[in-house]
């Protein structure tokens, strides 16, 4: 196994371990998004609030409620404090696990708060949303086999096929942003392939 | 896809282009067992059967080629001509050598095995190639052999001994890719080792992830029309626009050309300026009417440097940039201003290593803070000893001018690159055909390839990690030319006898074929059907790719015969998928279809696509106004660059934790392996750069007629400057030799003032001409400028190539010249004379 193999697999058990701790903490277990899904601010309304990106955790435990196809979920991350809109996974790590829009009602928490070694103000916050539960899984590698599929089919075209683990999960958007016309990614399908190769990418 | 069957020889279709739908309808003429199937082919019994066609009929046939979209002309069953398409504004001269090619004498008429590989299989060794004799052999007896050398090499070594290696700039077509079909065909089989990055840009897609958290290398750039509106001062940096806008990786719109044109009168109307800085007078200096400065090569850093230096001390430094947009800059400014290293580096301190008076770089740097300033560099500067460091330098000082994501301001590493700069059309996207998974996970930098082949178990640096070469056995090269373009080819040729397998798949008997075990002969484009998408940027058009003739001698298509492998391999329905090529090219048009629907975008039905030949997109009014980094520079937070920052990385902490003296954490000057200021360069006083040739793609079309537009006496010519040539006795037309510790080449001397003393110019991709075959040290009779460079890489962060770091000497030859065999097919022996 190469070191970066090495490293790639100790990230995903390291996940893992966090939110498998969660789980045991608090009867709190975790729903995936399967792709692209829209976020709501309450069971009824139409108009969403903004969108998780695909195998977003999604906490949920037995009290959640479900109503009118939706279920109440909580999705944690970190935002800049100067841009609440974008939900990261870290603040030196820089997956999009949801964004939304400038002004929307969401019940929104800050855990805490603290300033990366570059200057910048990050908030741990906990962000209680509905979605639809058509578009939830209970487990994300359902969904990192779909992008790898379509990763491994459209990616090796022109080039050879990169390891996940040759880019960090901050430089692949850009990557992607690139790239993606030459594999013929509709938007879904970018935002998927993206947040696979960061999900399993090297550290900085 | 049929699978040849004992005793059938495949040989061209008897069907017309028009009316085939692929291979598997091809009809296969019958020859006796015991002839080889280009006997057949190139015997008068093929001309006598030619009786198709009326040979005053033109018809035109829409294709195209990295050189752009085009009609090929069809006269009776001959592919004459080809001229540009109606809507490409400006051709290049190259298309009129298409035809020649096709028919050039250096095809591979039929399928070839090495004697004595025949004779023993892999106990042959590898020290016989390229000097035996070949025997042609059927079809069937080379797939057979093929297969056979595949699965006793997985059986023994196992699938990370497989090496396809290619790089994909063989032609354009999304079906027809040779490379990803070999790779396809042995990621079925279990895997393979691959190369990974790209020998344009190695140092820069490696270091740019680092400052700008992007490749940036292949971006959108911001477009023509902001550059034409608001750009003022025009920095060229090691860029040649007009030369190598020809070609693309997709097929070139040639855009560049009609912003070039309206630029340059913006220019004459002294509305702009441009400075081109290269040791070399470039045609699109000339053509800009551009201030030329010619530093010594591989000094770039240290002019910028200088400007920098300028631009700190007379406070032309945006601060606010820089501190809302960048990290580590103070770090960088110790070392500018000596405080770090106790070496200021002052105007005066660059001129000494660039050669560049020192006023002249203090009015630049003055220049380029007072006007709207756009950065374009070439990819030249980072194929270097230690070629990171000119590119975080450029881009640290584009963040010092502060106008990175202004209007025709900033920094552009792609505008001689695919029509950077285009206009991007409102498209859907096309996918190509998948090489699909490579079970086996090894790969290593294009660079690292001949020491791999040497060094099997060596552990190398690489980005922060550690790369294992893999030990390589089976070598199966499809489309590419690695003899050629791979560095220092004395020590390739070295390498390239380890393997017990080579083979090499390619219409033409380039030198990597001349130095294979078994060579199977591939169509060319314009034998096969094909679809594409035009402009690599803009996506404007989706164009099919017509078959123009059939194919030519024995060849068959790199999909059929790997195909024909893969059955007997036990994957052929899975490499087939069981479509047809037409089937295939319809599946890519459904997925372009499915997207443009989605897009509310019209696109006509596949069949009346095929027979327009293209479909066109329009360009939205919005592409004219892309400037590139804009989001980021309107507001980093939301925006942030891929970096670990977020911003730009003028100081690396994580290439601080690397600790590599080779490439340290900020942008800095290091001394290249050699060059002019080197003590080597009393022995070897020249500074040889190859760029990219101006009438060839690569080693493309070298075996064409469009050689004597440039060549010398059938040698790539070598450009020195007049003082330099008398000095020597030496003559324009002269034959000279040029040489150092790594190789010798014979050129032709081009005597000019558009090179800068000290330094020869000779573009990559001359074909290699060993004088005497068996010796690895063999002088190049043809001028293949890569037996003269270094296999060494930039670094351990980016490994990539240093082609331009290459000291030499030169010496007229007079007397006796040996005569270019570089386009000669090898000694080949048909089946019958083996008896």
């Amino acid at each position: 196994m190469s070191a970066t193999q090495l490293r790639s697999m100790l990230i995903i058990v390291g996940f893992t371990l966090i939110y498998g701790r969660s789980a045991n903490a608090g009867a709190v277990r975790n729903l995936f998004t399967k792709t692209l899904c829209p976020l709501y601010a309450n069971r009824g309304n139409n108009n969403a609030i903004g969108s998780a990106t695909p195998g977003t955790p999604l906490a949920v435990d037995a009290a959640s409620p479900t109503s009118h196809g939706r279920q109440r979920v909580i999705l944690r991350g970190w935002s800049p404090k100067a841009a609440t809109s974008v939900l990261y996974q870290a603040p030196d790590v820089r997956i999009v696990l949801a964004k939304f829009l400038t002004k929307n009602n969401a019940e929104r928490t800050v855990l805490r708060q603290k300033t990366d070694t570059y200057g910048m103000v990050w908030q741990q916050v906990s962000i209680s949303v509905w979605v639809p539960t058509t578009m939830t899984v209970s487990n994300a590698s359902v969904v990192w086999a779909r992008a790898q599929t379509l990763y491994d089919n459209r990616c090796g075209s022109c080039h050879a096929l990169h390891e996940p683990s040759d880019f960090t999960a901050n430089e692949w958007p850009g990557i992607l942003d690139a790239m993606a016309k030459n594999a013929a990614f509709d938007p879904a399908q970018t935002e998927l392939v993206t947040k696979y190769l960061q999900t399993h990418a090297r550290p900085n | 896809m049929a699978v040849q069957t004992k005793d059938e020889v495949p040989t061209y279709s008897t069907e017309s282009p028009a009316t085939s739908h692929g291979v598997n309808r091809r009809t296969v003429v019958k020859a006796g067992a015991s002839l080889g199937a280009g006997l057949l082919l190139t015997s008068p019994h093929a001309y006598a059967a030619e009786t198709v066609g009326n040979v005053l009929n033109e018809r035109s046939i829409p294709s195209a080629t990295h050189w752009g979209m085009i009609n090929a002309h069809v006269r009776g069953k001959k592919f004459t001509r080809a001229t540009g398409f109606s809507g490409d504004a400006y051709p290049t001269p190259m298309i009129q050598a298409f035809s020649d090619r096709v028919y050039s004498t250096s095809r591979v008429q039929q399928p070839a095995v090495r004697r004595s590989f025949l004779e023993k299989g892999a106990n042959a060794g590898g020290k016989g190639r390229g000097e035996e004799e070949f025997i042609s052999v059927s079809w069937d007896e080379a797939i057979n052999m093929v297969a056979s050398e595949l699965k006793r090499v997985r059986t023994t070594y196992g699938n990370e001994s497989f090496f396809p290696g290619t790089a994909d700039w063989q032609s354009v077509g999304l079906l027809h890719s040779a490379s990803a079909l070999v790779r396809r065909m042995l990621g079925l089989y279990g895997g393979f080792t691959d190369c990974t990055g790209d020998p344009s840009v190695a140092a820069a897609m490696v270091i740019l992830p680092h400052i700008v958290g992007d490749l940036e290398v292949y971006q959108e750039q911001t477009a023509w029309p902001v550059i034409q509106d608001h750009t003022e001062v025009l920095v060229l940096l090691g860029a040649d626009l007009v030369v190598n806008n020809q070609i693309g990786t997709h097929p070139s719109d040639h855009y560049a050309y009609g912003a070039l044109e309206q630029f340059r009168a913006k220019v004459q109307a002294q509305k702009a300026k441009v400075v081109s800085v290269d040791p070399r007078l470039t045609d699109t200096a000339h053509y800009l009417g551009a201030t030329w400065i010619a530093p010594r090569p591989n000094t770039d850093t240290a002019l910028m440097l200088g400007l920098a230096y300028i631009l700190h001390a007379e406070k032309l430094t945006d601060e606010k940039f820089i501190a809302s947009h960048t990290t580590g800059f103070e770090r960088f400014l110790e070392y500018l201003t000596g405080k770090s290293d106790g070496t200021q580096k002052s105007p005066e301190w660059a001129s000494e290593i660039t050669g560049i008076k020192a006023d002249t770089i203090r009015d630049l740097a003055r220049d380029m803070a007072r006007h709207r300033t756009m950065i374009m560099s070439g990819y030249a500067i980072q194929r270097a000893d230690h070629g990171e460091q000119p590119y975080w330098m450029l881009v640290t000082l584009a963040a010092m001018l502060g106008q990175i994501g202004l209007p025709g301001g900033g920094f552009g590493v792609s505008y001689h690159y695919d029509n950077g700069g285009d206009l991007v059309a409102r498209a859907p996207d096309i996918p190509g055909i998948s090489a699909g998974a490579n079970p086996v996970m090894t790969a290593l930098p294009f660079e690292r390839v001949t020491e791999m082949f040497l060094n099997p178990g060596k552990r190398v640096p690489y980005n922060g990690t550690t790369i294992k070469y893999p030990d390589i056995r089976l070598v199966y090269w499809a489309g590419g030319n690695p003899l050629t373009h791979l560095w220092q080819t004395n020590r390739v040729r070295e390498a390239w006898q380890q393997p017990e397998t080579i083979i090499v798949q390619d219409p033409f008997w380039t030198a990597t074929a001349k130095f294979a075990d078994i060579v199977l002969p591939a169509t060319t484009t314009f034998e096969r059907n094909d679809i594409e998408v035009c402009g690599a940027y803009s996506r404007q058009y989706i164009v099919a790719m017509k078959r123009v003739i059939d194919p030519v001698g024995g060849a068959r298509n790199d999909i059929d015969m790997l195909a024909d492998v893969a059955q007997r391999l036990g994957v052929g329905p899975k490499f087939t998928e069981e479509k047809s090529e037409m089937d295939w090219l319809r599946s890519f048009y459904a997925v372009a279809q499915e997207q443009a629907s989605a897009q509310n975008i019209e696109m006509p039905a596949f069949d009346e696509f095929w027979h327009k030949g293209y479909v066109e997109f329009s360009i939205p009014p919005s592409s004219r106004h892309y400037v590139r980094h804009a989001a980021f520079r309107a507001d980093p937070v939301t925006h942030p660059l891929g970096t670990p920052s977020g911003r730009i990385e003028i100081y690396s902490k994580t290439i601080e934790n690397y600790h590599y003296d080779d490439c340290p954490p900020h942008p800095t000057w290091l001394e290249p392996m050699e060059w002019l200021g080197s003590p080597k360069a009393k022995i070897y006083p020249f500074h040889v750069l190859s760029p990219h040739p101006k009438y060839r793609l690569h080693s493309q079309l070298n075996n064409t007629w469009i050689r004597e537009w440039y060549e010398v006496h059938q040698r790539e010519p070598a450009w020195i400057h007049p003082d330099d040539a008398r000095e020597r006795g030496i003559g324009n037309g002269d034959v000279i030799k040029v040489f150092n510790e790594r190789g010798q080449i014979l050129v032709g001397a081009v005597v000019t003032d558009r090179v800068r003393r000290h330094v020869l110019i000779i573009h990559e991709g001359a074909w290699y001409d060993p004088e005497a075959v068996g010796k690895n040290d063999a002088i190049c009779k043809h001028g293949l400028v890569n037996v003269l460079t270094s296999d060494k890489g930039t670094s351990r962060l980016s490994q990539g190539n240093i082609a331009n770091t290459v000291l030499a000497n030169i010496e007229k030859v007079s007397g006796f010249v040996p005569p270019v065999t570089a386009f000669e097919p090898p000694q080949i022996v048909s089946k019958l004379q083996r008896g």
